[in-house]
C-alpha cells in the first residue's frame, strides 16, 4: 500500500489539469473565444478529440480555456475572500475594545445568515456589463466571507487562551514576536486550507452564476460553457460530447482539490498521521 | 459558554439576569441581521442603472398607442408615483422598511398592476411543498447514514460509500442538477409534468399536480443534501467517538445498538437538529437554482424572472421573505439550544 495514495492521485490530477488548461490554449492557432472557426457539431474524432460545438468551437481547446478562466476567477475570489475574512475575523477575535468586537461579531454573524445567492444574482444581472472577471470575483468575496470570518474569529480567540501564549508572554516575547514566532506557523497552515477551500467555494458560485447567464458570456468559463449548451438544447439533440468532457474535467478537478483539502485538515489540524 | 467563568466586560451588563441579557443581545443581532440584509438588497435595486417605470412606459408605447409628448410626460410621472420612484432615495428607503412591516411591497412590474404580494402568495405553496419534503427526507436519510457509517467504519462497503460521498460533496449543486436533467430528460426521456399552474385547493388533485411536478427537482435536492448531511454527521460522530466516555463504552463492549442511540446518536442529533432548523428557515427564499433548472413554479423562479425584468417590488418582496425566514430561524435556534443541549448555559463568560 502506497502511503497517501489518494493524495498522490489527486495532486497528479490537479497538476495535469492545470498544465492542460495553460498549455492547450497556447498551442491553438486561434483565439479560443472566437466562434465558427471549426466545422459545427462534429462528434469526437482524431482531429477534434472532444468534438466541436454548435457555435463552431473545438471542445478540446474550449474546455481548456474555460477551465483556465474558472481557475483564475476562483483563485482571485478566494484570495480576496480569505483576506476579508481574515481581517474581520482576527480583529473581532483579537481586539480588547468591546464596542468594535461587538459590532464586528454582529456583522460577521449577519453575513453568515444573509441569503447571498439572490443578492449575488441581483448584482450580477443588474451590472453584468460593468463586472469583468475581477469585479465578479470581488462581489463573490464581498458577500461570501461570513463563514470563514467566523472560523478565524474562533481560531484567534482560542489561540489567545492557549497555554503557550501565556508562556511566551511571561518569557518576555513582544506582541510582534509572539505573532511571528508562535501564531504565524499555526495560522499559515490554517490559511492555506481556507484558501484551497475558498477556491472550491468560489468556483462553485461562479459556475452557478454563469449557468444563469448573468456573468460576462464572451470569455468562457465552465459555467458559461454549460449556459451555452442549455441555450442550444445540446441535451435533447444528443450532442453529448459538448457537455460531457468539460463537466468530467471540472468534476475531476473539484474532487481532487477537495481530497487534498481533507488530507491537509487531517494532517495539519487534527494531527492524524 | 460554561457558567462560572470570569466575568468579562460585555456591551450590556445584566449580571443578575443572564437569560434576559442573552435574549436582548440576541434580539439586537436579529434586528441587525434583518436590517443589513434588507439594506443591501434595497441599495442593489436602487443603485442599478435600470428604471422599471421607463420599462412599463415603453411597453405601453410599444403596444402602438399614439400619445403626445406632454401625455407621455404625465404618464411617466403617474407611473413613477405608483412605484414610489419620484421621491428622494431616503424617503423610498423608509417606505421600503415600512413595507416590510406590513408585507405590502407595491405593484409588480411583470404583472402590472397586481400587487407583488399577491403574486408571491401564488408561488409560495409550491416552494414550501418542494423544499419542506426534500429537506426533511434528506435530513433523515443523511443523519442516519452518517451515524451508522461512523460505527461500522472499517467495513469495506462503508469506505467505498465514503469515497462516493467525497466525490459528490465538493460539486456545486448546479452541476448535479444539470446531470439529473441530462439523465432523466435527455437520456431516459421522462415526462416531468405540466407547465400550467393549477389553482391551489386543499384536494388530492392539487397534491398530485404538485407531486408530479416536484419529484424530479426534489430527488436532485435529496441526493446532494443527503450527502451533505451524511458527511456532517459522520464528522460529528467521529469527534463524538473520540470522547472518553464513548471510548470507555466501546471498550466495555456495550451493544452496537445502544452505542448508536445513546452515546453517538444523541451527540450528533443535538447539532444536526439546529442545522435542520436553519435550513428550514431557508425555505422561504425558494430554491433559486433548482427551480430555475427544472423550470419549477416557485419563489426562486419568480425571483429570477423579477430580476431579469427589473421588477424591483417583487424582487425585494421575495428577498425580504427569505431574509426574515433565515434570520428568525437562527434566532429561534439560539434561544431553544440550551433546552436541547444541557451543556450550554446562558450568561457567564464567553
Amino acid at each position: 500500500m502506497v502511503q497517501y495514495l489518494d493524495l498522490r492521485i489527486s495532486l497528479a490530477i490537479i497538476i495535469s489539469l492545470i498544465l492542460y488548461s495553460v498549455v492547450v490554449p497556447q498551442l491553438s492557432s486561434y483565439d479560443p473565444r472566437l466562434w465558427n472557426v471549426v466545422p459545427r457539431e462534429r462528434p469526437p474524432s482524431l482531429q477534434y478529440p472532444f468534438g466541436t460545438t454548435s457555435t463552431g468551437q473545438d471542445v478540446f481547446v474550449l474546455s481548456a480555456w474555460a477551465l483556465r478562466n474558472s481557475l483564475i476567477l476562483g483563485s482571485i475570489a478566494a484570495v480576496l475572500l480569505v483576506v476579508i475574512a481574515f481581517t474581520m475575523g482576527s480583529i473581532a477575535g483579537g481586539t480588547r475594545n468591546t464596542i468594535i468586537r461587538g459590532l464586528l461579531t454582529y456583522l460577521i454573524d449577519s453575513f453568515c445568515v444573509i441569503p447571498f445567492l439572490p443578492i449575488l444574482i441581483m448584482i450580477g444581472s443588474l451590472w453584468r456589463e460593468a463586472l469583468g472577471t475581477i469585479g465578479t470575483a470581488l462581489v463573490i468575496a464581498l458577500l461570501g466571507w461570513g463563514g470563514q470570518a467566523r472560523n478565524v474569529r474562533s481560531v484567534i480567540m482560542g489561540l489567545r487562551e492557549r497555554t503557550f501564549t501565556y508562556t511566551a508572554i511571561f518569557s518576555g516575547y513582544g506582541v510582534l514576536k509572539l505573532i511571528y514566532r508562535s501564531y504565524l506557523p499555526y495560522i499559515v497552515r490554517w490559511l492555506s486550507i481556507a484558501f484551497l477551500f475558498g477556491i472550491i467555494f468560489c468556483i462553485g458560485l461562479e459556475t452557478t452564476l454563469s449557468v444563469f447567464g448573468i456573468t460576462s458570456l464572451e470569455n468562457p468559463t465552465i459555467g458559461t460553457l454549460i449556459f451555452w449548451t442549455r441555450e442550444y438544447q445540446a441535451y435533447l439533440r444528443g450532442l453529448w460530447w459538448w457537455y460531457t468532457f468539460p463537466l468530467v474535467l471540472f468534476i475531476a478537478f473539484l474532487v481532487a482539490m477537495y481530497i487534498v483539502v481533507r488530507r491537509l485538515i487531517a494532517v495539519f489540524i487534527e494531527g492524524v498521521r | 459558554m460554561v457558567n462560572g467563568g470570569p466575568q468579562k466586560k460585555r456591551v450590556l451588563n445584566l449580571a443578575a439576569a443572564p437569560l434576559l441579557q442573552n435574549l436582548i443581545e440576541r434580539l439586537m443581532l436579529l434586528i441587525f441581521t434583518i436590517w443589513t440584509g434588507l439594506t443591501i438588497s434595497f441599495l442593489v435595486t436602487r443603485l442599478s442603472p435600470r428604471n422599471p417605470a421607463e420599462q412599463v412606459l415603453s411597453r405601453i408605447q410599444g403596444a402602438g398607442v399614439f400619445m403626445r409628448p406632454e401625455e407621455i410626460e404625465v404618464m411617466r410621472r403617474t407611473i413613477m408615483g405608483l412605484f414610489g420612484l419620484d421621491k428622494p432615495i431616503w424617503e423610498q428607503y423608509f417606505s421600503f422598511i415600512q413595507s416590510v412591516f406590513t408585507f405590502r411591497f407595491g405593484p409588480s412590474l411583470l404583472n402590472f398592476p397586481v400587487a407583488a404580494n399577491d403574486i408571491i402568495s401564488i408561488y409560495m405553496p409550491w416552494t414550501i411543498f418542494l423544499l419542506l419534503t426534500a429537506t426533511l427526507i434528506s435530513w433523515i436519510i443523511g443523519v442516519v447514514t452518517g451515524i451508522v457509517m461512523s460505527i461500522r467504519e472499517h467495513k469495506r462497503g462503508v469506505r467505498v460509500l465514503e469515497y462516493i460521498f467525497i466525490t459528490m460533496f465538493p460539486l456545486p449543486y448546479v452541476v448535479l442538477a444539470i446531470a439529473f436533467l441530462i439523465i432523466f430528460v435527455g437520456v431516459l426521456r421522462v415526462y416531468i409534468g405540466v407547465t400550467i399552474i393549477p389553482k391551489i385547493t386543499l384536494s388530492l388533485e392539487t397534491l398530485w399536480a404538485m407531486f408530479s411536478r416536484a419529484w424530479l427537482p426534489a430527488l436532485s435536492i435529496i441526493v446532494l443534501s443527503s450527502v451533505n448531511w451524511a458527511m456532517g454527521s459522520l464528522a460529528l460522530a467521529r469527534t463524538a467517538k473520540r470522547e472518553p466516555h464513548v471510548f470507555y463504552a466501546m471498550v466495555r463492549g456495550i451493544p452496537t445498538n445502544l452505542l448508536l442511540k445513546r452515546y453517538i446518536g444523541k451527540n450528533v442529533l443535538i447539532l444536526q437538529i439546529t442545522a435542520l432548523a436553519l435550513s428550514l428557515g431557508n425555505i422561504f427564499g425558494g430554491a433559486l437554482v433548482t427551480e430555475y433548472i427544472f423550470n419549477y413554479p416557485g419563489l426562486g423562479t419568480l425571483l429570477y424572472q423579477s430580476i431579469v425584468t427589473n421588477d424591483f417590488n417583487t424582487m425585494l418582496g421575495v428577498t425580504t421573505y427569505s431574509i426574515l425566514g433565515v434570520a428568525t430561524a437562527s434566532f429561534m435556534i439560539d434561544m431553544i439550544y440550551p433546552f436541547i443541549d444541557p451543556r450550554v448555559r446562558y450568561g457567564g463568560g464567553e
